[in-house]
């Protein structure tokens, strides 16, 4: 199959298929990055010795990049079947990418395990500040679910981190070309089509 | 809510099409163990969404 009409080069860089690798890699940083700012966050949050607005103000914070964390994890595989198709990677014949497969779906068993937690903190934090419930009872169970989550967290971080390094052993460079990205001038200058 | 969707597109048809398609290709081509594991582990994923992702779309039609 030819993708020759997706295909826009300009000085032996192929736009298309390179921004769809930056994308994709991209994403998995962004989504490493931001997981660190909820760890970071969710600190303050089951703190119950903090001020109460400012521990809702910090879950509010951390619920919005939540929502963006969920976006991207659930992006990444959408981006990486077109990745494949624009690298003409198959996707069950590819050995190394048959276990970047086995550990995303770890990541969505986790994500899956996670996202019944993750919205207690707000929910009971509003009603602490609302004066309904027990407030020792509603911290504890802001502490407890944070708590569980944790060992969740930390899995996430590392399956990503290893599919990360699976990825750049096995970055694909097109048949004879230097470049990962892209050809050289001698290769240009013997491609008639570039 | 369109989160919601994403997620249970992703889970149950994403995981229907890396499962069936890990078991079709072992059919094919013989036992691979990251394909079995691929198998297990998105069929699993994939039936354990269904149906949650029914009930979504249910709710959706009804409203």
């Amino acid at each position: 199959m030819t993708l020759d009409w997706l295909s826009f080069e300009i000085w032996g860089v192929d736009w298309v298929s390179t921004g769809f690798r930056g994308l994709h890699a991209l994403m998995a940083a962004a989504w490493l990055l931001f997981d660190f700012l909820v760890f970071w966050l969710h600190f303050d949050i089951k703190n119950p010795a903090i001020p109460i607005a400012r521990r809702l103000e910090r879950a509010r914070i951390m619920h919005g990049i939540d929502v963006v964390v969920g976006y991207v994890f659930l992006l990444m595989f959408p981006t990486g079947l077109v990745l494949c198709w624009l690298t003409d990677t198959p996707v069950f014949e590819t050995g190394w990418l048959n276990w970047k497969h086995v550990l995303y779906a770890v990541i969505v068993i986790d994500a899956l395990y996670l996202i019944p937690i993750s919205g207690t903190a707000l929910r009971n934090l509003r009603a602490i500040e609302a004066g309904e419930g027990d407030p020792d009872r509603l911290n504890h169970e802001i502490r407890h679910s944070m708590n569980r989550a944790m060992p969740a967290v930390f899995l996430v971080w590392v399956l990503v981190f290893v599919i990360s390094v699976i990825s750049l052993l096995n970055l694909k460079t097109p048949p004879d070309q230097e470049y990962i990205f892209r050809k050289t001038a001698a290769e240009r200058a013997e491609d008639p089509t570039s | 809510m369109l989160q919601l969707y994403l997620l249970w597109i992703v889970v149950v048809l994403g995981g229907f099409y890396m499962g069936v398609g890990s078991v079709v290709f072992q059919v094919q081509n013989g036992f691979d163990l990251a394909l079995t594991l691929n198998a297990v582990l998105y069929l699993g994923v994939a039936f354990y969404g269904l149906p949650r992702f029914v009930s979504l779309l249910r709710g959706a039609l009804k409203s």
